[in-house]
C-alpha cells in the first residue's frame, strides 16, 4: 500500500477515513477446532 | 548496536488504534532499548475528521452514528471492545466522557513541543487526556491547559497556537502522507525504509527495529 517501503507485519488493526476497523472478536481463534 | 534508528509515526489523537499502536510500539521499544539499541522518535500529523467542529455537541456514539450512519448497537458493541482491547495495553478508554474534537490545534501543539524536544510527552498526555480522562483537546485554552501540565510555557502556548504558527507544519505532515500511500493510522516508518502499518503486535515492532538497526 505504501511504495516507498519495504511492508512489515500482517494486516493490523488501524483508523482509515474517519472510521476505525472493528476489534476482532478475541475467542474466534480459540473456539475453532 | 550503536546506530540510532529513526522511527517516524504518523497518527492521530483521535484514533483509539493510535494509542494502543503506541502501546505496542513502546513495548517493543523498551526491549530494543535493553538490549543496548538506541531509537529517535517523532511524531507526525495525520487527521481522521478534519471537517468536526471543534466544539461537537454529542458523544462518541452520536458522532458515529451521525456521520458515519453506523447504527448506535453497533458502535456501541464496537467501543466496548475497543475499551478491553485497550485496557489489555494498560489503557482505560472512557468513551462515555469522551469529547469529540476537531484535532488540527492538538497537531500544531505537537510541532510546538517537537521545537521545545518535548513532543513524546505531549504526544502521551494528549492521548491519555482524550481517551482516559474526558478532557477537551480542541480548544486553544485547554491545550494550554495539558501543554503547562508537562511544563510547557503556557503563554507561548497560547500565542503560536492562536497565531498558527506551527499550521503549516501539520500540512506539510499530511502531504507527506500522501506523498508516502498513507490511507490509515497508525502508520510506522523505520529509517525511511521499513513500513508498518496499523497497531501490530510488539514483535512485528521489535523485528523491524533489529532488522533497521543490522541494516547498515
Amino acid at each position: 500500500m505504501t511504495g516507498p517501503f519495504e511492508m512489515v507485519g500482517e494486516d493490523a488493526p488501524l483508523c482509515e477515513d474517519g472510521v476505525c476497523a472493528l476489534p476482532t472478536p478475541p475467542d474466534d481463534d480459540l473456539a475453532s477446532d | 548496536m550503536s546506530k540510532t534508528v529513526k522511527v517516524d509515526i504518523w497518527s492521530d489523537i483521535a484514533c483509539p488504534w493510535c494509542f494502543v499502536g503506541k502501546r505496542r510500539f513502546e513495548t517493543a521499544l523498551e526491549k530494543f532499548e535493553a538490549a543496548g539499541g538506541d531509537v529517535s522518535v517523532e511524531f507526525h500529523s495525520y487527521e481522521l475528521a478534519p471537517d468536526t467542529p471543534v466544539d461537537f455537541a454529542g458523544s462518541e456514539v452520536d458522532f458515529l452514528v451521525s456521520h458515519k450512519g453506523m447504527p448506535a448497537e453497533q458502535v456501541k458493541q464496537m467501543l466496548g471492545q475497543m475499551t478491553e482491547l485497550a485496557a489489555a495495553e494498560g489503557l482505560a478508554y472512557d468513551f462515555d466522557a469522551l469529547q469529540h474534537t476537531n484535532t488540527v490545534k492538538a497537531h500544531e501543539l505537537l510541532h510546538f513541543a517537537k521545537a521545545q524536544g518535548r513532543q513524546l510527552e505531549m504526544s502521551e498526555r494528549l492521548f491519555a487526556a482524550y481517551f482516559e480522562e474526558g478532557r477537551h483537546v480542541g480548544r486553544i485554552e485547554d491545550l494550554a491547559d495539558l501543554a503547562e501540565e508537562i511544563g510547557l510555557d503556557r503563554a507561548a502556548v497560547v500565542e503560536a497556537l492562536t497565531q498558527d504558527v506551527h499550521l503549516a507544519d501539520v500540512e506539510a505532515d499530511k502531504k507527506q502522507a500522501i506523498a508516502y500511500g498513507i490511507t490509515g493510522v497508525p502508520f510506522f516508518v523505520i529509517d525511511q525504509k521499513f513500513g508498518v502499518s496499523g497497531a501490530q503486535d510488539p514483535s512485528v515492532f521489535l523485528d523491524v527495529l533489529q532488522k533497521a538497526a543490522a541494516d547498515v
